[in-house]
């Protein structure tokens, strides 16, 4: 078990330079890297399902008016690929990209806008347009409603109701 | 003899500038036994340059740091013209001079940190002087006894076994006034003392930083010049050889403190005590047999 | 005694009102007056650890403040939970810290952040900064995660003693990895007495956990409590709300969750060997070590993503499968580190300096070590045998055999060697897991978290057990409450540096593998205080 310390210099010959000149050289880096995410632009229906599962808060869904920002700061980003998870439509890919320092923090940021639907009753805004159409091709049957904001679909919903069965309480 | 102070002008060139480069070599050897890469060979005085290039910045409290550093540098630098005209020109009164030279350097080194009321430095400093007490008397006697057996820096008819054990305790000295594991007891505890240069930055540092680098050259010369004193005699062969000795001496130092850890301060001055006074009983007794 | 006696005897206690039992905890309630009683009996008599004690704003739900007393009867895999109720106008109860020395922290935690004070001790301020106005008490549920309180800077000297040299340690000073802040007192080389100060960093968890984090979300803040074995962290934090919402986790996630811990407590090891070696000017050592590591780290990054915060876990399962080509490349580094680390690791201790300052230095007697219930290598290095993953087995610990390391001389070197043979064990942990791993699925999708649940877990992380527990709220934690390994270490450093040169001082600092951050946290996650439904029963544990 004793050894002598001399034996470090057989170990040290056997084993060489380990250390890489990095970044001259590839970075050590295995197929399962998780890097930075990528939002697909033409896929993205503005949902916030990764909104909702991003810890960090990373990711946030900023309201204006007549838009819908998805907006992805990658200073907040802890690379844990959970809104990829939960993305409805596979719109978020995961890269290997880690080198992101900047020295300019706008380079951190990167947004995404959706135009947003406005109720065809009162003509408020309640969802981004892809949003609409995605649920209207999803499930066709909800075509009178889907184009009206909650409150105006409640009300049709409760005439509906009304005209159905004579009232809510019957 | 006309060629003297050529000699010792280009014995001191090399000496001024060459351990910048055997530092870079230490830090390259280092690095290639730690499996590293390790900076370039010229990386001590890319570092060096850079903190000249930085603004002064003095201590708290202190000018006096100023002025030590500065007598540090000169006399390191008069040290060692010392040291190598003596060897260049077989002169022991130049060389016994440099011996001297160095332990004021060495107190000097020491001092410096208790200048700046930074209780770390001071820590440090302490047990640097604890070390550099006992070794520095070793390395007082061993020199005496090596002027005493070669006073004319030539070699001897027959080489006795005192030659070795000087030469050997001459080693170990100068090994442990080298700062090296395991008696780098000053720049130890990182998280305690720090080390004693803590509160030094910019060219001061730049400053402190090449003439500990003298320092260590130095150290190593004077092995170098009692082995040359004993085999080639004085004279360009012995300049020579002294150089080639310092240089080689840097190397093996380095690889022997890559491979060991650091002792404690309590523990350290006692094993030194014990390794100096065997040697030395042992070289007065063959001295004094003759043998 | 069995089970039933210990049941028994509880119920004898004066004051007990209520004892429900589950697979692996005893739950207790019990009044103001039978918590001394009973804490003898459970501490003293029946020779049970502590684990913590959990403050908690109870207010909302039956109008008292309430402290949760964690105990852990080791060698029958039982945890012992008392719950005592305090006034909600004038909270405060017995101080247990002359019966348990190991409450002390957590009954001042208490005292910092929900105002309740304890009778027959001495009273300090231990999380909150010297500035923090008095009266506040930030985990109470009227108040605000965003209120900013008006708060001045005080000096976090402890105290000025002139006729003894005072050396400090930290808080800030480059050379130190954390923020800490030690005291210590020494007469010539010799430490008489040493003093500490933490909690420095307050990481502002708390607000995004009270204002956005949902159940599966805590579980990657969890992860970022410790940088060095944070899967322990998210384990522990799965498993409490699994186990408080009854979730089935499928075999074999457990068991590629035993493998990355094992994997992790590799890793974790090998930097703190390396540390050592640095400490001890042994540099060569450290670089070795560490380059001996980097297969491991990489490892870790194949099977899970990243070389480190491995987001491997969720409620219910992990994210990410082992297929056979990992399972090969795992056996391949397993074999290249278990050769190298036994080579190197020999080397290391025959280094004449390594062993001469590691041997007899930092000593922790066993019975300091068993009155402040230290964890982890520090206590089997002063010849206790814990180990959660014997004591109360989690994930897939009880599919394999394994050795705990114990050693008896309590120094430095005894907790270099208990880890240095915890490698080993790990590897061929993780091989024997590997053998038997069974096919199916990684993870439940399906589940809700019930309200008002009671729950605790505990993991064996490098630095020893990790415990955490929760009482379940609406869509998250109504009180979530981690303890980390190095919150129990820390008051035995007192004992390990007394009397001991000061040049061993680090040294023996980093011999209990400190995490600061950890201990730290401050990542005690409250919902909004809504009154709803919430009845607080006792969970199946």
């Amino acid at each position: 078990m004793k050894k002598n310390p001399l034996s470090l210099l057989t170990i040290a010959s056997s084993k060489g330079r380990v250390t890489k000149r990095y970044p001259f050289e590839e970075p050590l880096m295995t197929s399962e890297f998780r890097g930075k995410i990528e939002i697909d632009e033409s896929k993205c229906i503005g949902c916030g399902a990764c909104v909702n599962a991003c810890p960090p808060n990373a990711l946030e869904l900023l309201s204006s008016s007549g838009t819908k920002t998805l907006r992805y700061f990658i200073g907040r980003c802890i690379y844990c690929w959970r809104c990829i998870d939960v993305c409805p439509v596979g719109a978020i890919k995961g890269t290997r990209e880690f080198e992101l320092a900047t020295d300019d923090v706008s380079d951190l940021y990167e947004l995404l806008i959706h135009e947003e639907a406005k109720c065809s009753v009162c003509n408020s805004p309640y969802a981004t347009v892809r949003i609409v159409r995605y649920v209207a091709t999803r499930s066709p049957s909800t075509e009178g409603y889907v184009s009206m904001d909650p409150k105006c679909r409640q009300e049709k919903f409760v005439k509906a109701i009304e005209m159905r069965f004579g009232g809510l309480s019957a | 003899m006309t060629y003297g102070p050529v000699l010792v002008s280009i014995g001191l060139a090399s000496v001024l500038t060459l351990p910048t480069l055997l530092d870079g070599v230490e830090r390259k050897l280092k690095a290639a036994i730690q499996s590293r890469i390790g900076p370039p060979i010229h990386q001590t005085l890319l570092d060096l340059t850079k903190l000249f290039r930085k603004e002064l910045v003095l201590p708290r409290e202190s000018m006096h740091t100023l002025y030590m550093a500065f007598t540090y540098l000169s006399l390191s630098i008069v040290a060692i013209s010392s040291s190598i005209a003596s060897i260049a020109l077989g002169s022991i009164e130049l060389f016994t001079a440099s011996v001297i030279l160095l332990s004021i350097i060495q107190a000097i080194h020491i001092a410096m940190p208790f200048t700046t009321y930074n209780p770390f430095s001071i820590v440090g400093a302490s047990r640097e002087l604890v070390l550099a007490v006992i070794n520095e008397s070793a390395l007082l006697i061993t020199v005496g006894l090596a002027i005493l057996v070669n006073p004319l820096m030539s070699p001897p008819s027959s080489w006795r076994s005192t030659y070795f054990l000087l030469l050997l305790e001459l080693l170990i000295v100068s090994y442990i006034a080298s700062g090296r594991t395991p008696y780098d007891i000053a720049e130890a505890e990182p998280e305690i003392a720090s080390g004693w240069l803590i509160e030094f930055s910019g060219p001061l540092l730049g400053v402190i930083i090449y003439t500990n680098l003298l320092r260590k050259a130095m150290v190593k010369l004077i092995v170098g010049i009692v082995l040359a004193g004993l085999t080639t005699g004085y004279g360009s062969m012995g300049l020579l050889l002294s150089l080639i000795a310092m240089t080689l001496l840097w190397v093996a130092y380095t690889v022997a403190s890559t491979i060991v850890g650091r002792s404690r301060v309590d523990v350290a001055p006692k094993t030194m005590i014990f390794i100096h006074t065997t040697f030395i009983t042992l070289l007065i007794v063959t001295h004094v047999l003759g043998v | 005694m069995s089970f039933s006696d210990i049941v028994e005897r509880i119920k004898g206690v004066r004051g007990v009102t209520e004892v429900v039992t589950s697979r692996s905890a005893l739950f207790i309630t019990a009044t103001a007056d039978a918590l001394k009683p009973l804490a003898m009996e459970i501490y003293q008599i029946m020779g049970g650890f502590f684990r913590t004690c959990i403050g908690s704003d109870e207010r909302s739900i039956n109008n008292c403040f309430a402290i949760y007393y964690i105990f852990g009867l080791d060698d029958r895999g039982l945890n012992i939970v008392v719950k005592v109720y305090a006034d909600s106008k004038k909270p405060e109860l017995p101080s247990i810290s002359d019966i348990v020395p190991a409450s002390d922290w957590c009954e001042m935690e208490a005292r910092d952040l929900f105002g309740i004070e304890f009778t027959g001790r001495a009273s300090y301020r231990l999380i909150l900064p010297h500035g923090w106005p008095n009266g506040v008490h930030p985990l109470r549920k009227d108040y605000s995660y965003d209120s900013r309180p008006v708060t001045r800077a005080v000096s976090e000297r402890l105290t000025l003693v002139d006729t003894i040299s005072t050396v400090p340690i930290g808080p800030y000073h480059p050379a130190l990895h954390e923020p800490e802040y030690f005291e210590l007192y020494i007469e010539g080389e010799r430490v008489i007495d040493v003093k500490y100060r933490g909690f420095h960093v307050h990481r502002g968890i708390e607000k995004l956990g009270e204002s956005k984090l949902t159940y599966q979300q805590v579980n990657f803040i969890a992860e970022r409590i410790c940088g060095i074995c944070g899967f322990e962290h998210s384990t522990c934090y799965a498993q409490v709300v699994e186990s408080a919402a009854g979730i089935e986790v499928p075999e074999r996630a457990k068991f590629i969750r035993s493998i990355v811990l094992e994997i992790e407590r590799i890793h974790s090891h090998l930097l703190w060997v390396g540390v050592v070696a640095h400490l001890l000017g042994y540099d060569a050592g450290f670089m070795h070590t560490w380059r001996i590591r980097e297969h491991v780290m990489t490892l870790a990054e194949l099977l899970t993503g990243s070389r480190k915060m491995y987001g491997l876990n969720l409620i219910g399962g992990v994210r990410r499968d082992i297929d056979l080509s990992k399972k090969e490349k795992i056996l391949e580094v397993l074999d290249t580190i278990s050769k190298e680390y036994i080579e190197l690791a020999s080397l290391m201790v025959s280094i004449p300096q390594v062993r001469m300052r590691l041997k007899g230095s930092g000593v922790l007697y066993k019975e300091d070590a068993r009155k402040l219930s230290v964890v982890g290598p520090v206590a089997r290095a002063s010849g206790l045998r814990r180990d959660v993953r014997k004591d109360l087995p989690y994930a897939a610990y009880r599919y394999a055999s394994f050795n705990v390391p114990v050693y008896d001389d309590g120094d430095n070197f005894s907790r270099l060697m208990v880890r240095l043979d915890e490698i080993k064990e790990s590897i061929s942990i993780v091989k024997q897991l590997l053998d038997q791993m069974p096919p199916g699925p990684i993870k439940v999708e399906e589940f809700i978290v019930p309200e008002g649940v009671v729950a605790i877990s505990a993991v064996e992380a490098p630095r020893g057990e990790d415990v955490h527990f929760i009482i379940t709220g609406h869509g998250r934690p109504f009180r979530w409450r981690v303890r980390a390994p190095t919150y129990q270490n820390i008051p035995a450093l007192k004992h390990m540096l007394k009397d001991q040169p000061l040049a061993d001082a680090p040294l023996t600092i980093a011999s209990i593998d400190p995490c600061f951050s950890c201990t730290d946290r401050v990542l005690v996650i409250d919902s909004s205080g809504s009154k709803r439904t919430l009845k607080l029963g006792w969970g199946l544990g």
